[in-house]
């Protein structure tokens, strides 16, 4: 299909406005002909969208149009396509990531403890199922179900790799609306479990974070890896060495820096 | 020698290569008493020992955690040998 189109590639043949490039019209046509209305998008099956993805990335690529923004503004591709194109792409580094996640915990009304505590479980489970939607279009992963669950006494909760869902302790989420400590907790976990499924979603299913040697590191604590363990195997090697996991150290980090700047900007 | 015999008894008493290869180094520098407590478990896996420290026994590890016993020995030799860092951990197990 490229050899029908002369000169697609945008290097030296783009006009630029005031910020974005303009294509010319073989390359707006290019770009047109791999696009499918959002009605048909809905109706596809994940193997077909991720198939015709697929057609479409390697398109971008040979235009050279790698900012999604630009895309975006085109208005060539439907915005639901372009939607689920992100996902795939390389997501933001972590410090942009603790930015963009800590700005979506501080400006969250609902999760202000002034109005949390007055939150109703099913409501504290509905707000948390926002926010780790919101988070995972961040992480450029697909997001989880949270559900609230009983656990056993010290545990907050747990990302599951077979369900890919987050579950967190009913009685914490309770305490968290009473009590200033498990409230932060609480936000704490979900986005631990939350690094988990990004964690799991990079070794298993796409690379998406940008350095592969910390994949790789993951990826050696997770079943499978080289040290093969995944979950919660503190009963089996004791708790020093669980928390030693690379996934561990990794998930408790980019939380503690994520929640260290949500209090920056409440407070300010 | 000593090294060969724990993780040889770890085998046999259930533990993959992995998990008895990343023990290891901690439990043949295990804190006293503990390492006792190890030799009576590797000469009998029924000998397991109490012992408490920091608000916490091995007995509760085993039954509130399910920890195995080696697993309960190794937690509480991080209680003993770094308070803070494991009763957090403890009280924040995600």
């Amino acid at each position: 299909m490229l050899e029908d189109f002369e000169e697609l590639s945008l290097k030296g043949n783009v006009e630029q406005t005031d910020k974005l490039p303009r294509l010319s019209e073989n390359q707006q046509a290019y770009l047109k002909e791999v696009d499918v209305p959002p009605e048909d998008w809905l109706k596809m099956t994940e193997v077909q969208k991720s198939d015709h993805l697929d057609i479409v990335q390697n398109r971008l690529e040979e235009l050279n149009l790698n900012n999604m923004e630009k895309v975006s503004s085109t208005n060539l591709l439907s915005p639901e396509m372009i939607e689920d194109l992100m996902r795939r792409l390389e997501a933001p580094n972590d410090m942009v990531q603790i930015e963009q996640v800590s700005d979506v915990l501080a400006n969250c009304e609902y999760l202000r403890f002034e109005n949390w505590q007055h939150l109703e479980l099913s409501e504290k489970v509905e707000v948390l199922n926002d926010l780790e939607h919101r988070i995972a279009n961040i992480e450029h992963r697909p997001p989880c179900p949270v559900s609230a669950v009983s656990l056993r006494p010290g545990l907050w909760g747990g990302y599951n790799s077979e369900t890919k869902s987050i579950e967190i302790n009913t009685d914490y989420i309770e305490k968290s609306g009473r009590d200033d400590y498990f409230y932060s907790e609480i936000v704490d976990t979900l986005v631990h479990e939350g690094r988990h499924a990004y964690q799991d979603y990079n070794v298993n299913e796409r690379i998406v974070h940008p350095r592969l040697s910390e994949v790789e590191s993951w990826s050696d604590t997770m079943a499978g890896g080289k040290w093969g363990y995944w979950g919660d195997c503190s009963s089996e090697i004791g708790l020093r060495l669980y928390e030693q996991q690379s996934v561990e150290i990794d998930a408790r980090n980019f939380a503690a820096d994520v929640i260290n700047r949500m209090n920056d900007k409440i407070v300010a | 020698m000593m090294k060969d015999r724990i993780y040889n008894i770890l085998l046999e008493r259930g533990y993959s290569e992995q998990y008895a290869k990343l023990m290891l180094n901690d439990l043949l520098n295990i804190s006293q008493p503990l390492d006792n407590y190890l030799l009576d478990w590797m000469n009998d896996e029924q000998c397991q020992t109490d012992f408490s420290s920091n608000g916490y026994s091995i007995s509760d590890l085993q039954k509130e955690r399910g920890m195995k016993y080696p697993a309960a020995l190794l937690t509480m030799d991080w209680l003993i040998k770094e308070p803070d860092n494991a009763k957090r951990s403890l009280t924040k197990n995600k």
